[in-house]
């Protein structure tokens, strides 16, 4: 197992008192496979996100990915945010090469793999564009690129697909789905779009309001997905009411 | 379009200008003020011109921007990365704020007795007058642009291996700088106007000193000159700044940003 994540619990202090955000979660997931995490939002599933890729530390319980224990984010195990984590300083070009620069990378070296991981997320033709001036999905597909060329083992991404339109999101999941094959890649992806979840996921683990994992289910369905056939429909359903039971 | 804007930048202004002038001349004609204490506007401007050819003027005015500029420069050498540091490492700032607290508050003028005693007369102690004044200000600015910088952007940053100095040359400070060049430009205007009171109290030349000179001599009319040169120059450096200030943030997209998603 690439990732183990065991009786984690998160606990907020503020004035007031202190609010749960998980309570108790475990679970695993294996090197190569497409993980989402579902939930409704104040779930605590950002949360779980966030001590996956060591922003913050568990209260209770432990982290493990390839056998450590997470503390601080780790080069290998990047993030994709739900939107504006590009650097609107940077040019597209910039932004790619911008982690390749932090690792020692020499001048030519950056320009070979930020124009590879550009053009892997179709982006070649904006290299000297700013973010301001990349639309929504465009933006997604920069961040996309910016991740993978720093060569991560795992790809966490937090609602990437909030701020898209239906096309541009539709777009984006097969990006994602192409390039999480070619790369090899393990991805957690947290959402709380239950259509996006059974269209991308291995398997889906679906949270409650109280910080805790309902149920894992696997989605055994052969990729591409049609997402107008019936066993979609059903599967949306069951998740539905998963999500919905108390 | 492009004449509305040319009457709202160029002509409406100057009418208001010339309105008051007109109101000044009229308040000397019907007699509001002794005509001793109060010269005309057209006399003011003789003062000027005389000031100009005499070169009183121009070496004066290099005199305090001279001072201005270096203590600025000090300032904004010491200011921004301390600033920096302060944003970015929360024992810096729990251990310094009390004291930075108490310094800022301390009008720069307070300053002037013991700068002078310190460093003598000359350039130097208005140079320092300077550095105070433009000191807190900008460190101020650079300090509350760290803590705006977007949390996701230092998340993303650290994710990728920024850490400690890097984090700070590579991202704090490329997001904080539309910050900091806002506060460059009200450093740089605070300092235009304390020169003109420290040259007043303790120099032998500068604007400041042109004007308590001119009025020991009662030339009035050299008085508001002075004044008007002082406010003439104050709003080119403004000027300047605010269009490097708007370039910056057009850059890094301050506006796009709010409606690009």
């Amino acid at each position: 197992m690439q990732i183990v994540v065991d009786k984690v619990k998160k606990e907020y202090v503020n004035g007031h008192g202190s609010t749960l955000a998980l309570n108790g979660v475990s679970f695993e997931v294996k090197k190569g496979e497409f993980f989402c995490i579902l939930g409704p939002s104040g779930c605590g599933k950002t949360t779980l996100l966030n001590l996956l890729a060591g922003f913050d530390n568990p209260s209770a319980g432990t982290i493990h990915i390839d056998g450590k224990v997470v503390l601080k984010p780790h080069k290998e195990y990047v993030t994709v945010f739900q939107e504006h984590s590009l650097f609107p300083w940077l040019n597209s070009f910039e932004n790619v090469s911008f982690g390749l620069e932090l690792n020692g990378k020499d001048k030519a070296e950056c320009v070979t793999v930020a124009a590879k991981c550009l053009k892997q997320v179709h982006l070649e033709d904006c290299e000297k564009l700013f973010p301001c001036e990349l639309s929504g999905g465009m933006k997604q597909r920069l961040q996309l690129a910016r991740t993978l060329a720093v060569k991560p083992k795992i790809i966490f991404m937090d609602e990437p697909f909030a701020a898209l339109d239906p096309l541009m999101k539709e777009e984006l999941q097969n990006e994602i789905l192409r390039i999480w094959r070619e790369e090899k890649l393990t991805i957690v992806l947290v959402t709380h779009d239950i259509s996006s979840a059974i269209m991308l996921a291995d398997r889906i683990a679906v949270m409650s309001k109280s910080g805790t994992i309902k149920e894992i289910i696997e989605i055994k369905l052969a990729r591409p997905r049609d997402k107008l056939t019936m066993q979609i429909g059903k599967l949306e359903k069951q998740i539905y009411e998963v999500m919905a039971s108390k | 379009m492009k004449q509305m804007t040319w009457i709202k930048k160029i002509a409406l202004p100057a009418v208001v200008i010339f309105a008051v002038l007109l109101l000044w001349q009229l308040a000397l004609l019907i007699g509001v003020f002794q005509s001793s204490f109060m010269p005309s506007p057209v006399q003011v401007l003789l003062g000027i011109a005389e000031l100009i050819q005499k070169g009183d003027l121009l070496d004066n005015v290099f005199a305090s921007l001279f001072r201005v500029f270096v203590g600025f420069a000090l300032a904004a050498l010491i200011a921004i990365p301390a600033g920096l540091l302060f944003g970015a490492y929360a024992i810096v700032k729990d251990s310094f704020n009390p004291l930075v607290q108490i310094l800022r508050t301390i009008s720069p003028i307070a300053w002037i007795p013991l700068a002078i005693l310190w460093f003598g007369i000359g350039d130097t102690p208005a140079i320092f007058i300077i550095f105070i004044t433009a000191f807190f200000p900008l460190f101020i600015a650079v300090y509350s642009g760290v803590k705006q910088v977007d949390p996701v952007l230092i998340k993303a940053a650290r994710n990728l291996g920024a850490e400690g100095r890097t984090l700070i040359r590579k991202v704090l400070f490329p997001a904080a700088l539309p910050h900091i060049v806002a506060g460059l430009r009200i450093s740089l205007g605070i300092s235009w106007v304390i020169i003109v009171a420290a040259e007043m109290v303790g120099m032998r030349s500068g604007l400041g000193y042109l004007i308590l000179d001119s009025r020991n001599f009662l030339r009035i009319d050299l008085v508001i000159g002075v004044m008007i040169v002082i406010g003439l120059i104050g709003l080119c450096m403004d000027a300047v700044l605010t269009y490097f200030e708007h370039s910056v943030k057009r850059r890094w997209a301050f506006n796009a940003s709010m409606e690009g998603y």
